[in-house]
């Protein structure tokens, strides 16, 4: 009895061996699909309702025009789409076309030749030296900016002109702390900017781009000075000081999320560093808000402010369908049905088409537009791919936590940056 | 009981289904990983073998020593509270009381919702500064904190946070309890004994496999706990929950660095088993199975 | 039995209710979410909505247009309700073996068990993805099922022994006397000493698997194979808007099924084994 209980056991699990294998190698022996041959794309993407439907949508067009081809979209919410898309890059399992965010690319492809050199394709509608700088590893095209994507200064008009400042105001570094310090002295409840640990990493970013032309070079050395780091740690330090922001401690739970900040949502924050395709999700239920230009030192070389897609799409370079999965991509990017049913769910397009055609059946919301081409107009360098780099953004991110907390002098925190940099520079 | 000398064959039988599990799930992904630590494997498979390179930057490495030292810490103050927090809900529950039945269910919702991706909101929302435990704890005039702000604090309640599901230890007590034969306590009534000495002379010895069983799992859990800081803290502030699970998913699948994080892993692998080692040392005085009565 | 004070019976209410409370606060919190708006939400600290909202249980439940919530459920209960049944079967057999059987290499072997517990998971899931990649089992829930039938849900084998080993051997020495063969003994004597431990492995593996975020992530791609993990966060972007109060009214949906295992199973929990057997 009981051995036939173990066989029983051991016969289950090879027989769902076998019906597994049976399944599963079907679609892919459509390897070298002629035209007809029947092919299924898989793509995959993150993002919400908003996102998913329009595309489905238009897949769902894309197979009534070509029925040879099912697109078979793998969707889901952002947490964990990394992980697996890293896992199933290094498992040889990734899908035929994948929408990835712009700091992932060097990454990925630094890997190897994960990605499908776009070089050849015809990239007229896309601006090339967006696609150079944004889009490239290597000197190859590796992928398709899905839309423009800006920073972006988002004020709180109302509460401004309650603190007594003047929402018109062109901000400049010290008129942040001068009149952004009225919200805190106006209602001790209430802050200038948001202040989490990351925008404090940004904005200190763009002032070391103004200062020193960025962190971090392309030839991996560091652009600022030992003088200049210092500066910019007492200059945020008088944002503290001010209450021009919260203390780290206060905003520190709300990293990377600061628009779930309770303070942010009742409008007790009047100020946030952002970024134009995030713009929806930030003002929520928000009044009065309007997105303005960044600050910019006198002499600087470098805005800072940053212009990059809003997603890339890439195509697996070990797909069996590298033809179909760009005459996919073409579709979506060029027809303009396609252009119509997407409309802005990966943000304003970077063609030049998709642009003219939405703007035409005014599908842009102003205040994205507005935001963006604000945020192009005082487009600074694109950061190297070793700034990007997501330990460095570790070690600067560490040292800003520290010198917030007080735990370090601007003195310190400019000298374990610099080493910290270098160590980290060293190793990668 | 020297009859048991000889073997009995059987026992293999009834293990085997976890002998083909481990020899054919198990072994080849577990021995890759080893041979992995050798190498500076990236993400996509490159390697090159390294020799003891990964385990000698390891000990060199501020962020390896910061996530030990708050490893051990949360392991020390989780482990115990919860193990002990479930004994004493467990013995409560095991009173016949009316309606236990839907307090058991209630206290064992943590559990259910501990993963949930609603709840990790309500984390923030009841520790923040002016949170749901800050409001309470004005109203009381007491004096605030910022739980998750302060790197002191932080981590306790991280701790509090798994203290909280604490379901799975206080069930497998239950179960334990209700195993425990009556008739022990009949005869311990039956000498006369008070409820506490018969907690100590019945209760606890027959629960000590289940005790051991629970501290064990506890600490392999705890050693290698993950969620709470990836998802509330992110390690955070000032890499004050920084816990090793954390160092190393970030390690291998922020930073691609494959090679160092099995590194890294093998030498938690080595730290649990003498922990689990010493406990099962320890064990030999103070559990007492059924079956070498 | 004494007869149970009175003050003592109002002292364990008054902990086991306040306690509750503490245990049942998140419950009621994503209730209260799921009819308040994003603003409430973030905005409010309280625990009723102010101005209540009702379409986000059907709004949730419809999902993004292909698949509707419903399918996930379903998807859940054909990757959990099997992985369960062989957790069970599996973890009785070997947990009987290392409890109630004398063989060579024993200990060596039970510490190799327990030691695949002690290597943490995150550098194994790359290996063993490639690995379930080579047998064909990638999008499908045999990655769970059948670990679950070659018993490597090591926790259970270990918890099983536990359970086996606090029984007394007495018992199975009188039924071999009585010509019993080992398996008998196991289900007619001790399993039926322990169906609180087995229901234990029941629940247990029921609401972890339920639950399981990272794995079904990473060997789940097709939508229409999605459990309500990947489900629930099928639509939780970073940069576009979603309804918080949709997630919540599916998240309540979603712990609807572990509550009620839970709750049902614990009938068993107050079945003790009595006097049963003990003739010492």
């Amino acid at each position: 009895m009981k051995k036939a209980c173990l066989f029983a056991l051991l016969a289950l699990t090879a027989a769902g061996t076998l019906f597994a294998q049976g399944g599963k190698e079907s679609s892919s022996s459509s390897a070298a699909a002629t035209t007809a041959k029947p092919v299924t794309l898989r793509v995959s993407w993150w993002g919400g309702d908003s996102r998913h439907t329009p595309t489905l949508k238009a897949f769902d067009l894309y197979h009534e025009k070509n029925p040879n081809v099912t697109v078979s979209g793998e969707y889901q919410g952002w947490d964990g789409y990394y992980q697996k898309i890293v896992t199933q890059l290094a498992g040889g399992t990734a899908p035929d076309i994948m929408q990835i965010d712009q700091p992932w690319l060097f990454e990925l492809c630094s890997q190897g030749d994960v990605f499908a050199d776009l070089s050849k394709e015809d990239l007229s509608q896309f601006d090339a030296k967006f696609l150079q700088s944004m889009c490239s590893y290597d000197g190859k095209v590796m992928g398709l900016p899905t839309g423009t994507n800006a920073n972006t200064f988002l004020v709180d008009v109302e509460l401004l002109k309650k603190s007594g400042i003047d929402p018109n105001t062109k901000w400049t570094w010290e008129n942040i702390v001068t009149e952004g310090k009225k919200v805190h002295e106006a209602n001790p409840d209430c802050y200038f900017e948001a202040g989490t640990p990351d925008h404090i990493r940004f904005w200190f970013e763009l002032y070391m781009a103004q200062l020193a032309g960025c962190v971090v070079k392309s030839d991996k050395t560091l652009a600022f000075n030992r003088d200049q780091a210092i500066q910019a740690f007492k200059y945020f330090k008088s944002w503290w000081d001010n209450g021009v922001s919260a203390p780290l401690s206060k905003t520190s739970l709300f990293y990377q999320k600061f628009d779930d900040d309770p303070d942010w949502v009742t409008g007790k924050v009047a100020a946030a560093w952002t970024w134009v395709s995030a713009l929806g999700k930030n003002i929520g239920s928000r009044q009065n808000m309007e997105t303005r230009q960044f600050p910019v030192m006198a002499g600087a070389v470098n805005t800072g402010v940053l212009v990059r897609p809003s997603q890339i799409f890439v195509v697996n370079n070990n797909s069996k369908n590298k033809a179909e999965a760009l005459k996919l991509l073409n579709f979506l990017f060029y027809d303009q049905e396609a252009i119509k049913i997407l409309g802005t769910a990966r943000g304003i397009p970077s063609t030049t088409i998709g642009r003219e055609l939405l703007a035409k059946e005014g599908k842009i919301d102003k205040l994205s537009e507005v935001g963006t081409n604000e945020g192009v107009a005082q487009g600074g360098d694109a950061q190297s791919i070793w700034q990007m780099n997501s330990q460095v953004i570790q070690v600067m991110q560490d040292v800003i936590d520290q010198f917030g907390y007080g735990k370090l002098t601007a003195e310190q925190a400019a000298d374990t940056l610099i080493a910290n940099l270098n160590a980290t520079l060293a190793a990668l | 009981m020297k009859r048991h000398k000889d073997y009995q064959y059987a026992g293999y039988l009834y293990i085997l289904p976890w002998i083909i599990g481990f020899l054919s799930l198990q072994l080849i992904p577990l021995i890759n990983s080893f041979a992995y630590s050798f190498t500076n494997l990236q993400l996509l498979g490159t390697r090159r073998f390294i020799g003891l390179e990964n385990y000698a930057k390891l000990f060199k490495d501020p962020l390896f020593w910061q996530s030990m030292k708050v490893t051990f810490l949360y392991v020390l103050m989780a482990v115990p509270c919860k193990v002990g927090f479930a004994l004493l809900i467990a013995i409560i529950l095991n009173q016949n009381l009316k309606g236990i039945n839907l307090f058991r269910t209630l206290y064992y919702l943590p559990s259910i919702l501990g993963g949930s991706v609603a709840i990790s909101v309500l984390w923030r929302y009841l520790f923040m500064d002016n949170g749901i435990l800050n409001n309470i704890l004005s109203f009381l005039h007491l004096p605030t904190h910022s739980w998750l702000g302060d790197p002191r604090l932080a981590l306790p309640t991280i701790g509090l946070v798994t203290v909280w599901q604490f379901g799975s230890s206080m069930l497998i007590f239950l179960a334990g309890l209700k195993q425990i034969p009556t008739v022990l306590y009949e005869a311990a009534e039956l000498d006369g004994s008070g409820k506490l000495r018969t907690f100590w002379s019945i209760t606890l010895p027959s629960l000590s496999p289940i005790v051991l069983f629970n501290l064990i799992m506890q600490m392999i859990n705890a050693f290698q706990e993950f969620t709470p800081a990836f998802v509330i803290t992110q390690g955070g502030p000032l890499n004050s929950t920084y816990l090793y699970g954390l160092l190393l998913y970030n390690q291998g699948f922020k930073f691609f660095k494959m090679g160092y994080a099995s590194a890294l892993s093998w030498i938690l692998f080595a730290i649990i088993l003498a922990f689990t080692g010493l406990t099962f040392f320890s064990s030999q005085s103070w559990v007492h199975y059924g079956d070498n009565v | 039995m004494r007869k149970r004070s009175k003050t003592r019976t109002f002292v364990s209410y008054l902990i086991l209710i306040l306690l509750a409370y503490i245990m049942v606060y998140p419950l009621l919190w994503m209730i209260g979410a799921a009819f308040k708006t994003n603003a409430e939400i973030f905005g409010t600290i309280s625990l009723l909505p102010k101005e209540p909202v009702y379409n986000a249980w059907a709004d949730g439940w419809r999902g993004s247009g292909q698949y509707t919530f419903g399918r996930f459920l379903t998807n859940s209960f054909l990757m959990v309700v099997p992985t369960v049944l062989f957790t069970v079967a599996s973890s009785v057999l070997v947990g009987y073996g290392f409890a109630r059987f004398r063989f060579p290499f024993k200990k060596l072997l039970f510490m190799l068990m327990l030691s695949t517990m002690m290597l943490p998971g995150t550098v194994v899931i790359i290996p063993r993805y490639i690995f379930f990649r080579k047998l064909g089992w990638l999008d499908s829930y045999l990655p769970f099922i059948v670990p679950a039938a070659l018993a490597t849900y090591t926790f259970f084998n270990y918890m099983t022994v536990q359970f086996f080993r606090g029984l007394p051997l007495e018992l199975d020495e009188s039924a071999k006397l009585d010509g019993c063969g080992s398996f008998l003994i196991l289900t007619r004597i001790l399993l039926p000493l322990c169906t609180s431990m087995i229901f234990s492995v029941i629940v247990f593996q029921f609401v972890w698997r339920w639950n399981d975020f990272l794995d079904v992530l990473i060997y789940i791609s097709s939508v229409a194979k999605y459990p309500v993990a990947l489900g629930l966060r099928m639509t939780m972007d970073i940069s576009t808007d979603f309804d918080w109060n949709r997630i919540m009214a599916m998240s309540i949906v979603s712990i609807l099924p572990p509550v009620v295992v839970f709750f049902s199973a614990q009938q068993y929990f107050v079945q003790g084994i009595a006097t049963t057997g003990m003739k010492d």
